[in-house]
């Protein structure tokens, strides 16, 4: 019974630690990435706070900023630049949305001062059936971004990963 | 090569005693490194087997891999409850194709009680999307009936038609019961190998019954509601722990993770059960390294001892050796015989903690099967055991070289000269 109790609390840490990875949270330096697969449909949701992907999380005021939100935003609806599913499920990506404050200015930014990018990366595949993981090319690019918390769903089941620089595969 | 093994084997004998000790260190590191990753490996796969075919579990906010656990496998702490009208909206929700009510709290001689509704029948999964079935019997219709898991009715010895009575809370000494109101097993599932094996299922409203004349955890003293009168009380339940979701759309999954998130009526967290699984595992995962390494060391401990014994016989077997030489032997047959021997402990080591290792899980197995929740499958060994042993075998040749060379050097000259 005691056996039990310690598993029990050991259980409750661990979960305690798991759990920071709730939705909504603005960490610096960790993003969230939701993979969903449906028949050929690859659907990717990105959600990183925005200091990940620019430095900085306020409207952009001097040229050098605005620069480097374009610079973001056009890297980001790259084809191939950001994630690269299993090459032989022949996955075409054909659908980006954006959103943050700093792309639309006349939507104000949270009261905290602390701002977020949306991304929504939708990709059709010719081969679903051999599409079972994606290469998570974020990193190279975007230097202030550590981790990637990820969530996958497909008919076949569900699972979790952390990404990193140095664990950049995921495989489902 | 074969006269050789036989003297191997014939100058072994001669030192049983000292072999033998070593021969139970080897054994018993074995079994116990073979047995930590068993539970590992069966641990994994009995939890992933729990769920299947859930999309998304529903309750009040707490953290992901507590709901999870909470709900799934009644480990841990009981979370809030949540609203039956969030149940009701979750349940109109155009994404979601079924919603499963549960309600955990109360149970029966230590298995856990699961209030719910007949569709958790049709709805839960388990293992491969596997449907529960019924070994005898049929799911609940009237307010006091119950459906046993396999494993309540087994170790019961519960039949159809028994009057079962629940405990309020998780039992114990001095816990409360609902004495007043006994339910009757109208139902025996068949086993899952999963925590429902270990569940009495009743009806949510059933639930509400047995709570009807009790306030803040208790009796009401000197008040009570006869079994045949609680149908006059409305027995919806007031709130639930948690709910089980399958949407008619996979994809749909983050979308609705998100209208659960942002649910007005109260905080409420929605989880992947697969997703938050393999959390808990991410984090479990450092505990495994750490008793995997252990282990490790431990079978390096032995070998190391069998090493120790082997060096410090071959003093007393210096006469043994020169002889040896004498009659012909070359350097590399006393090598060689000195590899066999310890080839041979750590092989014979190894085939007796495998079978010492598969005696203990059928012994202890049901326990920690009841106990714990993890079934451990009887069988001999799974190709990652094997990978284990194989790496075991080879560390004992490796380290029987060390004796081995020892010999080849000292028998050249060792043992005939006579020390003045």
């Amino acid at each position: 019974m005691r056996l039990k109790g310690v598993l029990f609390g050991l259980l409750t840490l661990l979960s305690t630690v798991a759990s920071s990875h709730g939705l909504g949270a603005h960490v610096h330096g960790v993003a969230n990435l939701q993979v969903a697969v449906d028949g050929d449909t690859l659907t990717l949701v990105l959600e990183s706070p925005l200091d990940n992907l620019l430095g900085f999380e306020h409207l952009p005021h001097t040229e050098k900023q605005k620069a480097a939100v374009r610079d973001m935003s056009s890297r980001l609806q790259k084809n191939d630049a950001v994630f690269i599913p299993t090459p032989a499920a022949a996955c075409r990506l054909v659908s980006v949305k954006l959103e943050s404050p700093v792309l639309s200015p006349e939507k104000k930014t949270d009261g905290d001062g602390h701002a977020d990018l949306d991304g929504e990366f939708v990709f059709h595949c010719q081969h679903p059936e051999v599409l079972h993981g994606l290469d998570l090319m974020l990193f190279d690019g975007f230097p202030h971004l550590r981790q990637v918390d990820v969530q996958v769903a497909t008919a076949k089941g569900q699972t979790a990963a952390k990404l990193s620089s140095a664990r950049r595969r995921l495989d489902w | 090569m074969k006269h050789l093994l036989i003297l191997a084997a014939r100058s072994a004998w001669n030192r049983r005693l000292t072999l033998g000790m070593t021969l139970v260190a080897v054994t018993l590191s074995v079994t116990l490194l073979l047995g930590v990753e068993r539970i590992r490996h069966d641990a994994r796969e009995g939890f992933s087997h729990s769920v299947s075919g859930t999309d998304l579990i529903v309750g009040a906010s707490t953290s992901h891999v507590q709901l999870m656990l909470y709900a799934v496998f009644r480990i841990g702490e009981a979370t809030n409850n949540m609203r039956w009208q969030s149940y009701l909206d979750l349940k109109l929700n155009p994404a979601v194709a079924w919603a499963v009510p549960l309600s955990l709290g109360d149970s029966h001689r230590g298995f856990p009680v699961l209030g719910t509704n007949a569709s958790y029948f049709d709805h839960f999964r388990y293992g491969d999307d596997r449907a529960l079935g019924f070994k005898e019997g049929q799911p609940f219709k009237g307010v006091f009936d119950a459906v046993l898991g396999a494993d309540v009715a087994d170790q019961l010895g519960y039949k159809l038609g028994d009057r079962i009575v629940l405990t309020h809370g998780i039992g114990g000494i001095g816990g409360l019961e609902h004495a007043d109101k006994p339910f009757v097993v109208t139902g025996i599932l068949a086993p899952t190998g999963t925590p429902v094996d270990r569940t009495v299922h009743v009806s949510l409203e059933a639930i509400s019954a047995i709570h009807l004349d009790w306030q803040g955890g208790a009796p009401l003293p000197g008040f009570s509601i006869p079994q045949q009168f609680v149908q006059k009380f409305d027995l919806t339940p007031k709130d639930i722990t948690a709910v089980l979701v399958g949407l008619k759309s996979r994809i749909g999954v983050f979308k609705m993770q998100r209208y659960v998130a942002d649910y007005a009526g109260e905080p409420l967290l929605a989880v992947l059960p697969g997703a938050a699984l393999s959390q808990l595992w991410q984090v479990i995962g450092t505990v495994e390294q750490a008793l995997l390494a252990v282990a490790t060391m431990v079978v390096v401990v032995g070998l190391a001892g069998l090493v120790a014994v082997v060096l410090a016989s071959l003093n007393e077997r210096r006469r043994e050796l020169a002889i040896l030489r004498s009659v012909g032997a070359r350097p590399v047959d006393v090598f060689v015989l000195l590899i066999l021997e310890g080839l041979f402990i750590t092989l014979l080591g190894c085939i007796l903690g495998v079978a010492l290792l598969a005696g203990a899980s059928a012994v202890i197995g049901p326990w920690v099967q009841t106990r714990y929740g993890i079934g451990v499958a009887p069988r001999l060994i799974s190709p990652d055991e094997l990978r284990l042993l194989a790496a075991v075998i080879g560390a004992g040749l490796m380290s029987s070289l060390v004796p081995g060379y020892r010999a080849y050097r000292l028998s050249l000259a060792d043992g005939l000269t006579p020390r003045l």
